[in-house]
């Protein structure tokens, strides 16, 4: 069975843990167009590379992110949501000033 | 074949060279094979048993029932499958002899009817099966009735044993920081000293003793100064090791899963453990490969390593005159060892030119020895009685009692393959070699192609200490994540991908591995696969009908598909296959290889399993009442409440129909404990919920309950309950019994992702709930509260009260699932049972009964309730169950409001229709899931039906597209049946019994 890294719990059993799916951001509720939900909801991109997902740990209801190469299915690295946050917003940043 | 003299074995002066490490002659035990009584000694394997009795038939193969007998000795063929009392397919060689032990083999041993085949395997050529499906048309059927009677290995007892009699099969987790599998040499050198310098270490070994077969003193003349090797011979598991190192004999690996996930198979424990090692020593040793040439498979003939394990471990000699074929330095000492007997072999080389340290060592003892043989076939009826071989072109003609091949090895790589490791074939060596290895797996011995004692001892013990050396690291790596702060981001502790494997030039000994083993010959019966009895020609036949990559012909053929896995098998196949090809062998490769590493019992398998199921505080009391149960998600819940034990269906509809009516008439009630329950605490609570769900809160009045809706994303029906303001800032959300986890898991995720001052808490297990319905419930239960003013006025329907009932303090809520006056009473889950004997005892003047899940669906059917789940599916949208009233409009967000208003504004096709039948249809009634047509075609299907006593006609709710008069439902006959549209509910449309 496979370990994950848990950013609270160290490495666990991946049974203990549950994928929502990619880290995707959802279009409008109020105009988003029927196209770009579609998108949304059905087709995903499954992706072969490096992707962030949403992971559940289920024993402590804990979610949190993790990044994951689709083609060897090793997890690289794990962030709670505050510390994945922090590190988009320094990411936006950095591009933003270039 | 014969056990060596005790004479003979104390004349060996040289302790080392004593045979029969593994038995005790003093311990002598009696058993039975077939009936027959034979003698063996204590620490002997059934088949040495038999093997020292002179017993050489053991079964008959797999196909063209011919005789077999002992040939690789390594529990890797199913030439010595037995059944040993009710259990088929036990390996011979791992049976260990216990006194008054009765085996059998799995077929007519002596004379069997069905050798004909043997006479006509022209007309059963490989691909059989495959073709007889296509033509003749109709050959299949024909064929099929021969083949279940024919086919297979062992049969399964179907005597009926008694429960409790069952053997109880376990399981185990074990830690490790490393896991060394295979106590051979290599294994032991690896475990002990990585033991030595503080590795908490595994040595798993699938023999009941540590050795294996590369452990053997005289390869290592100068006395080892591992005091575990020393001690093998004498004992079983040896004293004075090191302590972190374990040992576990009789223990088979049998899959190496992702991150070094191990299953390990101790199939006489019967125990399955699941071992977690942080890194993992691969020391699984090497198969020998065999020769191909016509009768191959007679008994008799064997690989040397067979004859080797025989001599050494249970002293028994395979033969008086034995030839040996050989290629490499084994084959030679295989014949010292025989020397060492009195025993003077033939030794038959396929080499042109004598290989001088070979020759060398066989040169003071004047035998048979020619070079550039090539075998014609092995001749004898029954069993071995000559090989012919061609010799400088012309035949020759040795008379033997036996014939060891030992023509070279492939690495037992499997679990390394599984662990993800690459395994190439050497074109030079003519051999399969481990080209890389995984993070944290590591190979030594013989499995990495190292068969010197000297180099594997060396080898194995600096890969110890590389080992050692990064788990170290990675220890203090772990206590360094430890001591950082939380947010940070973890990155999965690396076990250094280190490359342990002995460079290729070291493997280089003297060409273990002949390039061609295989001789064919005109009349057939060369066996490729003894498993499956496949010859030269039928690995022919496959690649002539363009069936020509590896894994094609196992598809075809067979090859490597029976019990050895192609361990035997796939290398010369391979060699065929190139040959016929003329494809490069490093190109062809070998079909993957997947876990088990070995054959496993399914009591294995089946074991002890975790699922528990979760029962409610009253559980007691169902059973007590005589309830029959049901599973509801991962609850038990009663389904109804029979008077006698085995109430016929009739009966059944009968009691559920009186459960029903009681409800109706006076009062029931339900367990409603394994309803989900969910508290949301804090200043957004309402706007939290108000986001989840459907319909809008916001503005909910305190003491106040609403339905609650839940979508998923899609705008898909995901879960309904209802929503209970106890205090502005404390909503408590109750969900279906299978969808509180998934509602949960959904309300901890949208937490996380807005910013919204609220708490979420799953108090499912928190709470026992009993649904108290029918027109006296309020009457009955006025006695019974505190704290509570059940009066219309003061507590009316949708309304929720927190209060004390029978003492327990207890939330309640006035819904009506099943459309009459009902109160839902939250306690305790501790006090459930005490409410229940409560409401029990003071409903008694109201004739209360307890009613069950079955009763509760025909009520809230004929209320036209649904269930998600029942009568939504994966692709429901509110509007389709009718339950557009239940979403809002207004709201600017809800999970799910734009894909419902998108496929709102598109138009909604199908809904949820209520209709009636009249009550004669009672006895064939329509299924849920029938269809419903329209105009030939499927339109939709029905979702729920039953008789109700109360209408006294069938209600059913079905999907249908347009609004219609009837709905034309199939039955499952065919027969179709015109079902009269009604609008919902069937009862009580005003829903004024719920409110009185």
């Amino acid at each position: 069975m496979k370990l994950m890294p848990c950013p609270v719990h160290g490495e666990r059993n991946i049974a203990e843990f549950v994928c929502k799916g990619p880290v995707l951001s959802m279009p409008s509720a109020t105009h988003g167009s029927p196209q770009l939900w579609a998108r949304y909801l059905f087709l995903a991109e499954n992706k072969a590379g490096i992707i962030d997902e949403w992971w559940l740990h289920t024993a402590s209801g804990m979610w949190f992110v993790a990044r994951r190469d689709t083609t060897c299915d090793e997890i690289l690295q794990t962030w709670s949501i505050e510390a994945y946050r922090k590190e988009r917003r320094k990411k936006q940043k950095t591009t933003a000033q270039r | 074949m014969k056990r060596i003299d005790h004479s003979v074995d104390n004349n060996q002066r040289d302790k080392s060279k004593k045979w029969g490490l593994w038995i005790d002659r003093k311990r002598e035990l009696s058993f039975r094979f077939q009936g027959r009584r034979y003698k063996g000694f204590e620490g002997d394997s059934l088949a040495s048993a038999l093997a020292a009795s002179g017993v050489s038939v053991f079964s008959r193969s797999f196909k063209y029932r011919r005789k077999r007998g002992i040939f690789s000795l390594n529990a890797a063929d199913t030439n010595t499958l037995v059944r040993v009392d009710a259990m088929p397919n036990l390996f011979a060689e791992r049976v260990s002899l216990r006194e008054g032990l009765s085996a059998q083999a799995q077929q007519l041993l002596r004379f069997n009817p069905l050798f004909v085949l043997n006479f006509l395997s022209r007309f059963l050529p490989a691909g059989f099966y495959y073709r007889s499906f296509f033509r003749p048309r109709g050959a299949w059927m024909l064929w099929e009735r021969v083949f279940r009677r024919v086919a297979g290995i062992g049969v399964l007892s179907q005597r009926k044993v008694a429960h409790h009699a069952l053997p109880r099969y376990d399981k185990a987790y074990g830690f490790f920081e490393l896991v060394v599998v295979g106590g051979g040499l290599a294994g032991m050198t690896a475990a002990t000293k990585a033991a030595r310098l503080g590795v908490r270490t595994l040595l798993v070994e699938r023999e009941q003793r540590l050795g294996g077969d590369g452990f053997e003193e005289e390869f290592a003349p100068s006395p080892s100064q591992n005091t575990l090797s020393q001690k093998i011979p004498a004992q079983k598991i040896p004293a004075g090791l090191p302590a972190a190192l374990t040992v576990m004999t009789g223990a088979q690996a049998s899959g190496l899963f992702a991150d070094r996930f191990l299953a390990v198979v101790e199939e006489k424990k019967r125990r399955l453990h699941k071992i977690r090692a942080q890194a993992c020593i691969v020391a699984t040793g090497a198969f020998e490969l065999p020769a191909v040439f016509r009768n191959n498979d007679l008994p008799g003939v064997m690989l040397a390593s067979a004859a080797r394990r025989l001599k050494r471990r249970y002293g028994v000699v395979v033969g008086r005159k034995p030839v040996i074929f050989t290629a490499n330095a084994f084959g030679y000492r295989l014949a010292l060892d025989f020397l060492a007997l009195g025993i003077k072999p033939v030794v038959l080389d396929p080499r042109p030119v004598p290989h001088i340290p070979d020759a060398l060592s066989i040169r003071d003892h004047h035998i048979v020895c020619a070079n550039g043989v090539a075998l014609i076939e092995a001749v004898g009826k029954g069993r071995i009685e000559g090989v012919k071989a061609k010799i400088a072109g012309s035949e020759h003609v040795f008379p033997c009692d036996s014939l060891c091949i030992a023509v070279g090895f492939a690495p037992a790589a499997e679990l390394l393959v599984q662990g993800g490791c690459e395994l190439g074939y050497d074109a030079t060596h003519h051999c399969q070699r481990l080209q890389s290895l995984s993070e944290g797996l590591h190979a030594v011995g013989a499995v990495a192609g190292l068969f010197d004692p000297a180099k594997v001892r060396h080898h194995a013990e600096k890969t110890a200490e590389t080992v050692a050396r990064a788990l170290k690291s990675r220890r203090t790596q772990k206590t360094e994540a430890r001591n950082k702060a939380r947010n940070k981001p973890q990155n999965k502790l690396q076990n250094k991908l280190q490359n342990t494997l002995p460079a290729a030039a070291l493997c280089d000994d003297g060409a273990q591995n002949w390039h061609d083993p295989v001789f064919s010959h005109p009349r057939g019966k060369e066996f490729v696969d003894l498993d499956e009895d496949l010859q030269i020609s039928d690995l022919h036949d496959s690649v002539r009908d363009g069936y020509d990559s590896m894994q094609l012909v196992k598809r075809y053929t067979t090859l490597g598909m029976g019990v050895s896995q192609g361990r035997h098998s796939n290398i010369n196949g391979l060699r065929i296959v190139s040959r016929l090809t003329e494809e490069d062998p490093a190109r062809l490769g070998l079909s993957t290889v997947r876990p088990p590493a070995a054959p496993e019992s399914f009591g294995m398998l089946a074991g002890r399993s975790f699922q528990p199921l979760r029962l409610s505080p009253m559980h007691r009391r169902h059973t007590q009442a005589g309830a029959k149960t049901m599973v509801a998600g991962a609850w038990l819940r009663p389904a109804y409440y029979p008077p006698s034990q085995q109430p016929s269906a009739k009966e059944v509809r009968s009691i559920v129909e009186r459960e029903a009516l009681a409800v109706r008439n006076s009062v029931g009630m339900i367990d409603v404990t394994t309803l989900g329950g969910i508290d949301v605490y804090g200043e957004d609570a309402a706007e939290f919920v108000d986001r989840l769900y459907c319909w809008s809160y916001k503005k909910q009045l305190v003491g106040r309950a609403r339905y609650l809706l839940m979508t998923d994303e899609a705008g898909v029906v995901a879960d309904d309950g209802v929503c209970c303001r106890f205090a502005p800032d404390h909503l408590y959300l109750t969900t279906t019994t299978g969808g509180s986890d998934a509602v949960y898991r959904a309300l901890l995720f949208w937490r996380s992702q807005w910013n919204l001052k609220v708490e979420v808490s799953n108090s499912t297990a928190a709470f026992a709930g009993v649904n108290v319905a029918g027109p006296f419930a309020r009457e009955m239960l006025e006695g019974l509260c505190e704290g509570v003013d059940l009066s219309r006025e003061a507590f009316p329907y949708m309304g929720v009260r927190e209060g004390r009932v029978a003492g327990c303090r207890a939330r309640l809520l006035r819904v009506g699932f099943v459309g009459e006056l009902g109160y839902e009473i939250h306690v305790p889950f501790a006090e459930g049972e005490a409410l229940w004997d409560a409401l029990m005892q003071h409903g008694k003047r109201w004739q209360m009964i307890p009613f069950g899940v079955e009763a509760q669906r025909l009520l809230r059917l004929e209320k036209g309730h649904i269930i998600i789940g029942q009568d939504t599916d994966g692709l429901t949208l509110p509007h389709e169950a009718e339950m557009g009233w239940a979403v809002s409009r207004k709201k600017p967000f809800f999970i799910g409001k734009r894909p419902i208003e998108i496929q709102v504004e598109r138009g909604i096709t199908k809904r949820l229709t209520g209709f009636t039948l009249p009550a004669r249809h009672r006895d064939d009634l329509p299924k849920e899931c029938n269809l419903v047509m329209h105009e030939g075609a499927i339109d939709g299907r029905v979702t729920s039906i039953a008789y109700s006593p109360t209408l006294r006609k069938i209600v059913g709710l079905a999907y249908a597209s347009r609004s219609r008069k009837t709905l034309d439902i199939q039955l499952d006959s065919g027969r179709s049946l015109q079902a009269t549209i009604v609008p919902l509910p069937f009862y009580d449309p005003e829903g004024a019994r719920q409110k009185i």
